[in-house]
């Protein structure tokens, strides 16, 4: 009986939380970078490669991030030339709006970084020991599930991720401004010249 | 049979509680747990150490009022971090029929997130827990009102209203929200055959955060007991979560989750239970729109040693399997370990 009563129930939860809206059509066009589906959200001039994207415009890409509320890990291998940025937007819609924006740009060999959520942000932060006219490797972690979006950026290259090594921490050099409203992500160029862009679990937890 | 229904809804205290009724209990908990990995691809840190210590104060404050104080540290970043935990004033006598408490607690929602976390019947939390109330729990200043309907049988309401400022795990004091954090549970009470009990409430909770972001749980919890010479023969207890997360003017994320624990008793020190736990976002979209399914489920069996009420040994092994159509399946094993203690006495809880 109670296990009837239970199993009732279970169901009454699901059948009222399971609401599915309809799939969306999209328009976007799609194509694939470093084995990952992405669709074109701002074509500019991007030439774009199998492992390569290369100039000005935008992508999305195609597979979500687990959750509004996950914590993850972008790894990032790209140049900029001279005055260009390269911007990752996590936690996202498919056009890349109400997301989290984790913005790198270039300034002779000087490699700052701002944050911006909720229409708001951060001031820019010089990340030391980067040499932005080279090519530039970086662990990016974006909690999401924190309030505001806890943000950590690492040089990929020393291979350390906790927060004493991070080169940005929000709750120490400045808080973000906010978090993502979604759960797509996406990069947009500024004359810039991505070579791998990875997503993994979070390096680092506070828990 | 209603003075049994009092003591379920914790009207009336334990006897060692009620042993000293007008003066100041001290009590201390110490919570140790290990981490090992069970294969190489396990993210288990390998380490055995304190995960949170209590200092639990708790008296009558007057002919009225009862009084709750504790401070917990636990490890952030390898260092021991001390903090206000719970702080209330509460009163069965105020309101007939009623318990009324104001403070800083955790919240009367759910099974797990109104007991602390030492004194679980597993080491770590659900996913559902983890992802809806945090590691240990939804804690927030504010007041709570319970009310037990003079009914034939068992109903309790509880009523809360709280701060709402920040929910799960914040850094800082966070933003005044939108709408602050309102809950409700409403539980009732049953026997079961061979000298059982159950307890089964359905659960609500709401806030709007200062972004406009609502979150909206609702959920049912159930916990089944059968006791024979005051030993728990078996258990069964069991959480179903629903949330809603919508952002201002963003699509709404769905996600359910669910756990449920049989536990049998071999004698009155050693028992064995199994977690069988499931997390899954059913809205998870990709780019184009398209649902992508996904799911976590967890099988963990715990085996657990009590040679008294004020210690605990457990040792269990984690298994959790994580699985999205559009990438390969992922697969976490690990060894977990904790030994939990109190010392002085402690105060009871419902059922």
């Amino acid at each position: 009986m109670q296990k009837a009563s239970f199993l009732i129930t279970l169901a009454v939860l699901t059948a009222t939380g399971c609401k599915k809206d309809d799939d969306k059509e999209t328009s976007l066009i799609q194509d694939s970078f470093n084995n990952q589906s992405y669709y074109l959200v701002e074509p500019g001039n991007l030439e774009r490669g199998p492992s390569q994207l290369l100039g000005t415009g935008a992508v999305v890409m195609a597979a979500p991030l687990n959750s509004i509320l996950s914590q993850d890990n972008f790894g990032l291998e790209f140049t900029l030339a001279e005055g260009g940025s390269l911007a990752l937007i996590t936690h996202s819609t498919n056009g890349l709006e109400q997301g989290l924006t984790v913005q790198f740009d270039r300034t002779g060999t000087e490699l700052s970084t701002s944050i911006k959520a909720d229409g708001s942000g951060t001031s820019d932060h010089v990340l030391e020991g980067i040499d932005a006219s080279g090519t530039i490797t970086l662990a990016v972690d974006v909690h999401n599930n924190e309030t505001p979006a806890h943000v950590l950026i690492w040089n990929a290259a020393a291979g350390s991720y906790d927060e004493e090594a991070a080169l940005y921490n929000s709750e120490r050099d400045e808080e973000a401004p906010g978090q993502g409203q979604a759960n797509l992500w996406g990069l947009v160029l500024r004359n810039a010249d991505l070579k791998a862009v990875t997503l993994d679990a979070a390096k680092f937890s506070d828990e | 049979m209603q003075f049994r229904w009092l003591m379920m809804a914790g009207f009336i205290s334990s006897p060692v509680w009620a042993q000293d009724p007008s003066g100041l209990k001290i009590s201390a908990s110490v919570d140790l747990v290990g981490s090992y990995k069970a294969d190489q691809k396990s993210t288990a840190e390998d380490k055995f150490a304190p995960r949170e210590a209590e200092i639990i104060l708790t008296a009558p404050i007057d002919a009225t009022f009862d009084g709750m104080l504790s401070f917990a540290a636990h490890q952030e970043e390898g260092e021991a971090v001390s903090e206000l935990h719970e702080a209330y004033i509460r009163s069965s006598r105020l309101i007939p029929r009623s318990n009324i408490r104001a403070g800083q607690f955790f919240l009367g929602l759910g099974r797990l997130n109104r007991l602390h976390r030492h004194e679980w019947p597993i080491i770590v939390a659900p996913k559902v827990h983890e992802a809806f109330f945090g590691e240990e729990g939804a804690l927030d200043s504010g007041i709570e009102y319970s009310y037990l309907a003079p009914l034939p049988f068992f109903l309790e309401t509880t009523l809360g209203v709280t701060n709402g400022f920040t929910y799960g795990h914040a850094h800082d004091e966070g933003e005044k929200p939108k709408k602050p954090t309102h809950y409700a549970r409403i539980a009732t009470y049953f026997d079961l055959p061979a000298q059982g009990g159950a307890q089964i409430a359905l659960n609500y909770l709401s806030r709007t955060d200062a972004e406009s972001t609502t979150t909206t749980l609702t959920g049912l919890d159930f916990t089944a007991k059968w006791r024979e010479a005051g030993v728990l023969q078996y258990l069964v207890q069991s959480e179903i979560w629903h949330r809603t997360l919508t952002p201002d003017g963003g699509t709404s994320e769905e996600t359910l989750g669910a756990y449920v624990l049989p536990q049998y008793a071999f004698d009155a020190q050693l028992s064995l239970g199994i977690l069988i736990d499931y997390l899954s976002v059913l809205s998870l979209k990709d780019a184009a729109g398209n649902t992508v399914d996904n799911s976590i489920l967890g099988v963990v069996p715990t085996l657990t040693y009590k040679a008294s009420e004020f210690s605990t040994l457990r040792v269990a092994y984690n298994h959790s399997q994580t699985q999205r159509e559009d990438q390969a399946d992922s697969t976490e094993k690990r060894l977990e370990l904790q030994a939990t203690f109190i010392m002085g006495a402690h105060p009871a809880h419902d059922f």
